[in-house]
């Protein structure tokens, strides 16, 4: 690919957990099924943390086809500082970003303001006994995938690599460029909010008695 | 004594065992007297156990299909 292949060949510090590494060399090498194992590995979670920044499946997949093709084009770029993934997570989050401020000149992942009110839970009944039972996985599904999508986009990308992704707190403040204080501040509010939305599903209906 | 408030503001930090000992053990005393904090902590650990739980949402085949198409237009120099 370009000249800068070599420094990435001298990398600041491997590290050493990161199976992508091996792959990411044979690319650079000018394999390029290489590139497509690589991105079948990425490819499910790119699209979601796009999906999760813009909201919509067509600016989701423009975004994630972006991604890979930049990628491919400045993978020698890719100083191995941080974990591949990350890396990756970090340039679908710009493209993300990028339609969603198309679509909505306002929009962006800045923390919109919320008072003390808004994060304070509202729903204070318990929930039924083992709600997971209650309904097919098909349902707890979709009740889960209209709690995510109600929450405004800077808590839902959040809520998405951490809880859903399973990001690393510093990976996730990475990707998103946050410090590590402002990801636990917002994720600690997604995840109120996700509650939230799911109480109303999962509340105990009156008169019934906890087993607990 | 930890207040509702601060008890509220480390939920996530207790759920994800990001709290010191020492905080670990307060708040621990707190929710064993808080029925309140104590159910938003229960009911916030069943949400994250729930989320988990449905597993991985799957890439649709098409939307892959069509990214490895445009891949390979580019490996192809189109």
């Amino acid at each position: 690919m370009s000249e800068k292949v070599a420094d990435a060949k001298m990398p600041v510090r491997r590290f050493a957990n990161d199976d992508d590494l091996p792959i990411v060399d044979r690319v650079l090498a000018g394999d390029t099924q290489a590139f497509e194992e690589l991105v079948r590995r990425h490819e499910r979670r790119i699209y979601r943390t796009a999906f999760a920044i813009t909201g919509n499946p067509e600016d989701a997949e423009d975004a994630m086809q972006d991604t890979f093709l930049k990628v491919y084009q400045h993978l020698g770029e890719f100083q191995r500082a941080s974990r591949f993934t990350t890396w990756l997570t970090r340039i679908a989050v710009n493209e993300g970003l990028q339609r969603l401020r198309r679509r909505r000149k306002t929009e962006s992942l800045d923390d919109p303001v919320m008072s003390e009110e808004d994060i304070m839970p509202r729903q204070v009944e318990d929930w039924r006994d083992n709600p997971e039972k209650a309904y097919a996985t098909q349902e707890i599904r979709q009740f889960v995938e209209e709690a995510i999508r109600s929450l405004p986009p800077a808590y839902r990308v959040v809520f998405v690599l951490r809880d859903v992704e399973e990001l690393s707190t510093e990976e996730a403040a990475e990707a998103l460029g946050l410090t590590i204080s402002a990801l636990k501040s917002r994720l600690l509010r997604a995840r109120l909010m996700v509650r939230e939305a799911l109480a109303a599903r999962f509340g105990r209906p009156a008169g019934q008695k906890s087993e607990m | 004594m930890l207040d509702c408030k601060h008890v509220l503001a480390e939920l996530s930090n207790y759920l994800d065992a990001e709290v010191s000992p020492e905080l670990k053990r307060v708040i621990e005393e707190h929710l064993a007297g808080c029925h309140r904090c104590s159910l938003f902590y229960d009911t916030t650990r069943k949400t994250l156990k729930i989320v988990t739980e449905v597993g991985p949402f799957e890439l649709p085949l098409d939307i892959s299909g069509r990214l490895h198409a445009r891949l390979r237009e580019l490996f192809a120099g189109r």
